[in-house]
């Protein structure tokens, strides 16, 4: 009770002081006013009246202590002393806010994405009731027929909902599906159940989600729901698009909602519409998908659900698991896994080794910023010794003056800290953007970002704060009224410690960021094994109706046979999927007498296509129009080498089991030849690959040979047979780049920290030599007189640090060849212990601190050493 | 009239007590109470400024005290502080209190 009165008057402050002031007043006119009834005139009377009440000064200050909270007095009068402190020095407050602002930034920026991905649930009502259902039945996972790994069937989701007690309810997702075509444009579409958005309870901003009704596979329904960012770009937020219909692929569409801005959908890529799954048949009716998966109900799609109130996850994943195995009976045992919706719980990457370097590399900009500013604060602190003298004099507690230079620092961290949260509102969707392109989460700061910042501020305020405050308050009253040097710690002094950690900070980011640009450098000239250049891609796209199986196969017989001079001359080929292009099929095969099964990579290739990329042929011979239809494969060294690695490979079996998908025929195949490796799936990673020949199941890709006239001649051919399908051309060196895309931001990134690092390293060097300069005027001043060059008194300065500045060197070095592992992912099997970029970073460093003495030596050469020698 | 300005320590709590003693037989300015804690003791216990209105001020914060504006009786604009019932309780556990001091410093002194 005591706290809450005297909380309120501490807000009436004003009020209650004037009314104790009055109060006095009127009590010493009544002492005069007796003074006057005992005989004393009234000037008399008047000063032996102020005389006797004492010290009221003293009185209305002890009557104040007794009504305000006194800890909550002195911190707000610390706080507009640091403010006004701060307005005065506009220089030193921009730097130092400045510096810590962009630390506090990076770091928040980092953390919004973080929690994006990989902390925040999805964006709908009751986030935590809802789960992931992931299938880890071992067939299933490795089939990848017609749809996602990890998904279920649609008669098996309904098992499940049929049974399930656990669960309140289920909901399917196509993954995938790709875009539509929208008007004009190619909209990222997402299929989901009747059910999706009233069971996740999405909010909505206009009209509704789906009924139950809406998505019967025997009676599709044309309705559709628009995201907000959708409606914004193509609709202007008009309020009257519900209820009208919209043209996908020609078939109109009736808009019954749009979401609220902040569900972007249970994806991380973007989405733009919602349809219904049933409406696959109207858009789709011959993609292999609606066929498979929709119709015929095989596998997969995903599965989310919410739980029943006061189920756990592991009670729904061991129910779930039991109506599996029974649903499946004794086929396959099946595994269900139930998981949380953030999106990096079933991603392929593990989060942590992806985020782990980057927060590694934040924190350590943050550290070297709070060092910079902690540097900068204990030079100012010395020049405020005479103040802190002055109030230790009138009686101001050590603890007291502790507590109003932290305070400062506190103005300074939370202006950073202000300036940081502004950042986090515009950075993250634009790093977002340059990492990921199709990516549609919505990166604001929530709650927990703000919090976290907040706890980062008072850390770093704490940080770079406390030591100059401890250091500031520890000045002895009659030591601070002359001046003196700044006293050592432990031998070196803390000036020289804290410029030796921004050193190594600045070293070891440096470092990682000329590893990683050296290997994205190196990767772009290593050579993949066949021969990129000249070659181009023509993608076929068919309509999405009018084309059922057997039209694709004929037309596939049809380019083929129609391009059999290219091919045999080697111009011109057909693929299933290009060299790293994303997409090919993994085949199960396994050896004659051997039941161990094996998964490997399959192409399907046609005549031509060795020659055509230029790779060399090892044994037996590569694929002739004739082996189109006969069971012949060609492998490459590292499936020779993995299977028969005494013989040779050609003429001998494999066996493949329909079932396990990705074939063209079953039975056994026979291989005719073996080709030298390639990095036909991934840059960095060799692996056994099988090379079979064009089966009829999707229209192929042509590569071509730039210059031939074979482009040309495709072109003509397909739009001869059938004007419906578009082509698309592109060079095949373009599949590259999403291979090296994550190492080429990591390298862009790390590059832009590392710059970032070495300015304020360099900063803080130019204020400490500048500090040097200032307390050794009267040094210099003496060499100077004496005859001393420039050159000589930067010497003189930066001897004074340079022990600092080398163990620094070389601590950064050493922490940058251990941080290096975690790089290695990166590195395209670049050697950390690279001595070229390490060399390069210590050039990187002296050229930085040479820059750095550049102010201070231009002051030193101007100082007049009589002014010097006077000064003391 | 040598109205002089040392009283005798008195611990604080003390003070505090004679205050809310005074205020007992009604509501009084801070001058009055200061004029009639020195009446009623002889001019022993003189209370200055300086200690009274840090005094007031602590038994307002505690709520053992109420205050009003009012006038006084030359029309003065005066402070009127009144005992609450909480006061009164503080006052009569504070009296129990210090008889209990008074007492055993007593009997110290009286021991042989």
């Amino acid at each position: 009770m005591n706290v809450l009165r005297r909380l309120w008057y501490s807000l009436r402050h004003r009020n209650v002081d004037a009314d104790l002031a009055e109060e006095i007043e009127s009590h010493r006119a009544m002492a005069q006013a007796r003074l006057e009834d005992a005989g004393l005139s009234p000037r008399d009377a008047a000063a032996e009246s102020r005389r006797i009440m004492g010290n009221l000064t003293l009185a209305r200050e002890d009557a104040r202590t007794e009504r305000v909270v006194p800890w909550l007095d002195s911190a707000w009068q610390d706080l507009r002393y640091g403010l006004r402190s701060a307005a005065h020095q506009p220089g030193f407050a921009a730097v130092a806010i400045g510096t810590l602002a962009a630390a506090i930034g990076l770091n928040t920026t980092l953390f919004t994405i973080y929690n994006a991905l990989v902390l925040a649930p999805w964006p709908v009502g009751d986030p935590a009731g809802v789960v992931t259902i992931h299938n880890t039945s071992a067939a299933d996972v490795r089939s990848r027929g017609g749809g996602a790994p990890g998904g279920f069937s649609f008669d098996e989701a309904d098992y499940f909902r049929a049974h399930a007690r656990t669960m309140t309810g289920l909901v399917t997702v196509r993954s995938g599906g790709g875009d539509l075509t929208l008007g004009d444009d190619d909209t990222p579409a997402s299929w989901v159940s009747g059910n999706y958005f009233s069971l996740l309870g999405v909010a909505m901003a206009l009209g509704r989600g789906f009924a139950a009704n809406e998505d019967i596979g025997a009676a599709p329904v044309a309705v559709a729901v628009l995201s907000d960012g959708y409606w914004t770009r193509a609709h202007g937020r008009d309020p009257s698009v519900v209820g009208r219909a919209v043209q996908l692929e020609g078939i109109p569409f009736t808009v019954v909602g749009v979401a609220a801005p902040e569900f972007t959908g249970t994806t991380p890529g973007r989405v733009d519409i919602w349809l219904p799954m049933a409406s696959t048949t109207l858009l789709r009716p011959d993609d292999r998908w609606t066929r498979n998966v929709f119709l015929k109900r095989a596998c997969c799609v995903q599965l989310a659900g919410r739980l029943a109130p006061g189920v756990s996850r592991e009670e729904a994943a061991a129910e779930l698991t039991v109506l599996n195995r029974r649903y499946r009976g004794d086929r396959d045992p099946g595994g269900v896994r139930v998981a949380g919706t953030q999106f990096a719980a079933d991603a392929k990457t593990n989060a942590a080794s992806l985020f782990t370097p980057m927060f590694l590399a934040v924190v350590l900009v943050l550290s070297l910023a709070c060092a910079n500013v902690g540097n900068l604060l204990l030079a100012r602190a010395t020049g405020r010794r005479r103040e802190i003298a002055v109030r230790l004099a009138l009686g101001a507690s050590r603890g007291r003056i502790v507590r109003q230079l932290l305070t400062e620092s506190l103005v300074l961290a939370l202006a950073a800290g202000g300036v940081g949260i502004l950042i986090a509102f515009w950075a993250p969707s634009r790093l977002m953007t340059l990492l990921v392109p199709t990516s549609g989460l919505a990166l604001r700061p929530d709650m927990l970002v703000l919090t976290f910042t907040a706890g980062l501020t008072l850390l770093s305020c704490a940080l770079f704060g406390l030591l100059p405050a401890l250091h500031g308050a520890r000045t002895g009253v009659s030591n601070a009224l002359k001046s003196g040097p700044l006293p050592r710690l432990a031998g070196l002094s803390v000036r020289n410690v804290l410029l030796g950690v921004q050193v190594a900070i600045a070293v070891v980011l440096v470092s990682a960021a000329g590893l990683l640009t050296r290997a994205v450098i190196e990767v772009n000239s290593r050579p993949v094994g066949y021969s990129m250049r000249d070659v181009t891609t023509i993608s076929f796209t068919a309509p999405a109706r009018g084309f059922d199986a057997s039209r694709i196969r004929d037309l596939s017989l049809e380019i083929a046979s129609g391009l059999e001079p290219l091919l045999a001359s080697g111009r011109a080929a057909l693929t299933s999927t290009p060299p790293l292009a994303s997409g090919n099929i993994k085949g199960g095969y396994h050896l004659p007498g051997d039941p161990s099964e094996h998964f490997n990579a399959a192409y399907e290739v046609s005549a031509g296509y060795f020659e055509l990329l230029q790779m060399p042929l090892l044994q037996g011979r590569t694929f002739q129009a004739p082996d189109a239809d006969r069971d012949v494969i060609v492998i490459n060294e590292t499936m020779a080498r993995q299977h028969w690695p005494a013989r040779s490979a050609v003429g001998q079996i494999v066996l493949v089991d329909q079932r396990t998908g990705g074939w063209n025929r079953p039975g056994e195949l026979r291989v005719i030849g073996v080709v030298r490796d390639a990095a036909m799936t991934s840059l960095t990673s060799v692996e056994p690959i099988i090379y079979q020949p064009l089966s009829g199941r999707g229209l192929p890709q042509a590569i071509v040979r730039d210059g031939t006239g074979a482009q040309a001649a495709v072109t003509e051919l397909v739009n001869r047979l059938e004007p419906r399908v578009s082509l698309r051309a592109r060079p095949l060196s373009s599949n590259l780049s999403p291979q090296v895309r994550p190492s080429r931001v990591a390298a862009i990134l790390s590059t832009l920290l590392g710059a970032l690092a070495l300015l304020l390293a360099c900063v803080g060097m130019a204020g400490v030599f500048a500090y040097v300069v200032q307390q050794r005027t009267h040094e210099i001043g003496v060499h100077v007189a004496l005859g001393a060059r420039v050159s000589h008194i930067v010497g003189v300065v930066v001897r004074s640090s340079l022990l600092a500045i080398a163990g620094g060197a070389v601590t950064g070095l050493v922490g940058a060849f251990l941080a290096s592992g975690l790089l290695r992912s990166y590195l395209f099997g670049l050697s950390a212990a690279d001595p070229l970029a390490h060399l390069g970073v210590l050039v990187v460093l002296a050229v930085a601190g040479a820059a750095a003495t550049f102010v201070p030596a231009r002051n030193a050469a101007r100082i007049e050493p009589v002014n010097a020698l006077r000064h003391e | 009239m040598g109205i002089t300005n040392q009283p005798p320590d008195l611990l604080p709590g003390t003070l505090d007590m004679l205050i809310l003693r005074t205020l007992g037989r009604g509501p009084l300015h801070g001058y009055a109470i200061a004029d009639r804690i020195r009446l009623v003791s002889d001019d022993v216990l003189v209370v200055g400024e300086s200690s009274l209105y840090p005094a007031l001020q602590r038994l307002l914060v505690n709520g053992w005290v109420t205050a009003e504006w009012g006038a006084s009786d030359n029309n003065r604009r005066a402070r009127y502080y009144t005992l609450t019932a909480a006061g009164r309780k503080r006052l009569t556990s504070e009296r129990k209190e210090f008889q209990r001091l008074i007492g055993a410093i007593q009997q110290v002194l009286d021991s042989a």
